[in-house]
């Protein structure tokens, strides 16, 4: 089991789509995973600590789970099989017995940032899956930022500027 | 404490809300509630009979619940104030009926939550008096003046060339 943080939420501007990045506590590797607005709502809300009025479904949880005298050990993204990635929540009982849940990591992973439990993916899932950023150098990477601005001043015609 | 079950969930097509419908299961009044989305779905989609492939988050509440052996004796709408509908969930630790534990809710999850666990729905008298509706009881045949409108639109019709169609 690899440990993770939630690295963000990112929002796809064209269509409902949120995902979720993953980020290996010990080396550059980022997993992302598609999840529901609500979701992604629901993660980001509590990781920007906003207070809402009322309790969302993830806090509802939460407080059961609390209120029941039960903790929640961790959570696993343990599979991903025909593009669908399945979690477990792994909570552990008043009588300090083990129980595994079948969740969606969306909500896994809700439940894993108010309880601020670890959250691990599975070796095989993260080795497959995981993407490490492409080595670029910094030059090259500048150099390619920065065309959009050179392109724009080239089109300017700049020659009555003064003539006011 | 009044039971109510569930009647309708309705969708507003102009703004995509849901309305969950509450109908007193003695008496006629109704208790219409605005939901978020996510959770009318939540609540339509098991009512219909529809498991999704992968647990919602609802269904994972209900699994949690049940693993943990809560046992969920009620839900309860239990306020109204500023115009936000409030709930409990009630609900008792295993094998111990003496403690009781209320967890505030939204009345929306609590809903989702009371049709996947088959408990009973409450709402306090006072929230009823406040919100509820009772239907208008139509009786005899329909006024001369409420059927003008489509009188006039039966009038305006030129109905000489209704044969002549080829």
């Amino acid at each position: 089991m690899v440990e993770v943080k939630v690295d963000s939420v990112r929002v796809n501007l064209v269509g409902s789509h949120r995902v979720v990045i993953l980020k290996d506590l010990n080396s550059e590797r980022y997993l992302p995973i598609w999840i529901g607005q609500a979701e992604a709502e629901s993660i980001t809300l509590q990781l920007t600590n906003t207070k809402l009025p009322r309790p969302l479904t993830h806090d509802l949880i939460v407080d059961a789970i609390r209120a029941l005298g039960a903790t929640v050990r961790y959570v696993l993204v343990n599979d991903l099989r025909d593009e669908t990635f399945y979690a477990r929540v792994v909570l552990r009982t008043r009588d300090g017995k083990d129980l595994s849940i079948d969740s969606r990591p969306s909500d896994a992973i809700a439940i894993a940032v108010r309880v601020d439990c670890p959250i691990y993916v599975d070796d095989d899932v993260m080795a497959q899956h995981a993407h490490k950023p492409e080595e670029e150098s910094a030059e090259e990477q500048q150099e390619e930022d920065l065309g959009a601005f050179k392109d724009f001043l080239s089109t300017l015609d700049l020659d009555d500027l003064d003539k006011k | 404490m009044i039971e109510m079950q569930l009647e309708s969930v309705r969708v507003s097509l102009m703004t995509n809300s849901q309305v969950v419908i509450l109908r007193e299961v003695e008496g006629k009044r109704r208790l219409p509630i605005f939901v978020g989305k996510p959770e009318g779905d939540a609540i339509t989609l098991h009512l219909n009979g529809i498991v999704a492939p992968r647990p919602l988050t609802h269904d994972l509440a209900t699994s949690i619940l049940k693993s943990l052996e809560a046992d969920v004796s009620h839900v309860l709408i239990s306020d109204l104030r500023k115009q936000h509908f409030y709930a409990l969930l009630v609900l008792h630790p295993a094998g111990d009926e003496e403690e009781e534990i209320t967890l505030d809710a939204r009345p929306s999850d609590a809903i989702a939550l009371a049709v996947r666990l088959g408990c009973p729905i409450f709402a306090d008298e006072r929230v009823l008096e406040e919100a509820g509706v009772e239907p208008v009881e139509l009786s005899g045949a329909p006024d001369k003046e409420d059927l003008g409108a489509f009188s006039d639109f039966i009038s305006s019709l030129d109905l000489s060339d209704l044969d002549k169609d080829k």
